[in-house]
């Protein structure tokens, strides 16, 4: 391997360990914002439990996808050179950071397709990008999937609210925080089985493409180990300010609704899976929380927040996607524009931690306020809590 | 995806959301009682408890059936 080659294939999969850390933090929100905000879980309890079954997950299936867009690349007409999948990795990750920021849930296998697809079309030209599968695959789905899992979470909690309304509140809501524990492991664990495998694929394909590993054999031991040990690390950190939006932003969630909520996620996920489509786990987590949250009378609903949660999940193919594009476009021009790409990234990152500190949410505060703001007045409240 | 897998989706997770959380609410209310009639507890009912959550276990075993895909 030549020593450009070289440098590419390290910064690819470095990128892509990046992606998979992002992916992880991002989507703890997903299996544990509601037992965290009902108690059921302590929020460090929650975020070991979800990083070690991502874990355990990630060594459960191996069987890499034949390709790493679903079909929304024409990976038969254009070849998929290292620096796309580069360029492609840095648009994900940097709307990843954006969205975390704000606190917002986001589909980072659509910020990935985004990333991937942006940089292709510049590239290798529009004929690379299948516009059908992107509607079927991105855009419909992330309009229905919610409205399934928030239907299924509103069922379940009206029904459930009928069985238990003679019982002693307080011995309910104890059965209900035992339900949420198995319910959320079940969630970390089906996320583990999918999520890593992306960042696996990818690295794969990239030894793949540069010869380094035969065509069609499946992910080695370290690219398993480095790519599970990623998202794990990632969902341990916890994406507090996600965790604080989804558990406390939408709606006031009780144990029995937080039960309500999991089960239905995890359901709506598996039972789209095995009839043959993949619903974005973060829109399914959303739609079920704001579903248990109508369930209950006289619960409300912040839709200022789901609104804002909508605009994000419609923008994250295209925004991903724009900033894919124009890493491209740098990468493209040799060697020099691709590390010009990655330090531009780095600078980027940065600057949104940076950002991110001045309103700090973690464990400790994970559970305080409604909404996340990025309001400098609040340092000092948020340092006295800390 | 189709409109029909749509519903398809919609009406098979809802009746199994459905079906587990009555199961798990049923089990709850018959394990411990309602309230201020914690006596009405017997072994019949902790019995039919135990068979609700038995039914709960076995969704979740077969969600975790569905989730390692080494079982199928």
């Amino acid at each position: 391997m030549d020593p450009v080659t070289l440098i590419v294939v390290v910064l690819v999969i470095a990128t892509a360990l990046v992606f998979d850390f992002t992916n992880g933090f991002h989507d703890t929100a997903n299996a544990m914002a509601t037992s965290i905000a009902t108690g059921a879980l302590k929020p460090k309890t929650a975020v070991m439990a979800a990083g070690t079954l991502n874990l355990i997950g990630a060594f459960l299936s191996t069987e890499v996808a034949k390709t790493i867009s679903g079909g929304i690349i024409n990976e038969q007409q254009v070849t998929i050179e290292a620096g796309f999948i580069f360029a492609g990795l840095v648009g994900a990750i940097l709307w990843n950071l954006i969205t975390w920021l704000v606190g917002l849930p986001s589909s980072s296998s659509h910020a990935l397709f985004g990333g991937l697809v942006g940089a292709v079309i510049v590239g290798a030209g529009v004929e690379g990008v299948n516009f059908m599968a992107v509607l079927n695959k991105i855009l419909i789905p992330a309009l229905i999937s919610p409205i399934i899992a928030g239907f299924a979470a509103f069922c379940a909690v009206r029904v459930m609210s009928v069985v238990v309304r003679k019982m002693n509140e307080q011995q309910m809501e104890e059965g209900y925080r035992h339900g949420q524990t198995v319910t959320a492991c079940l969630l970390a664990l089906s996320h583990g089985t999918n999520d890593a495998q992306k960042t696996m694929g990818i690295i794969t394909l990239t030894l793949i493409a540069v010869g380094e590993q035969a065509s069609g054999t499946g992910p080695q031991f370290w690219v398993v180990l480095i790519c599970g040990l990623a998202i794990a690390l990632g969902t341990y950190m916890g994406g507090w300010r996600v965790i604080r939006t989804l558990g406390k932003g939408l709606t006031e969630v009780t144990p029995l609704q937080g039960f309500a909520s999991e089960a239905a996620s995890t359901t709506t996920i598996l039972v789209s899976s095995h009839l043959g489509f993949a619903l974005s786990t973060t829109q399914v987590c959303s739609g079920s929380i704001i579903g248990c949250g109508l369930g209950k009378k006289g619960n409300a609903v912040n839709w200022k927040v789901a609104g804002k949660m909508l605009i994000a999940w419609l923008i994250t193919f295209p925004a991903a996607g724009l900033v894919g594009a124009l890493a491209c476009a740098i990468a493209k021009t040799g060697i020099y524009g691709t590390l010009a790409v990655a330090v531009i990234f780095v600078v980027l990152a940065f600057i949104i931690f940076r950002l991110s500190r001045r309103n700090p949410v973690n464990a400790a505060n994970v559970n305080e306020g409604t909404d996340v703001k990025l309001n400098p007045t609040n340092n000092a409240a948020a340092s006295v809590r800390e | 995806m189709q409109i029909a897998n749509f519903f398809l989706v919609l009406a098979v997770a809802t009746g199994i959301v459905c079906g587990v959380g009555f199961l798990f609410a049923s089990g709850l209310r018959l394990l411990v009682g309602d309230e201020g009639r914690q006596d009405q507890v017997g072994g019949a009912r902790k019995a039919l408890a135990y068979l609700c959550f038995a039914g709960c276990v076995a969704v979740v075993v077969y969600a975790l059936y569905l989730i390692i895909p080494v079982f199928h």
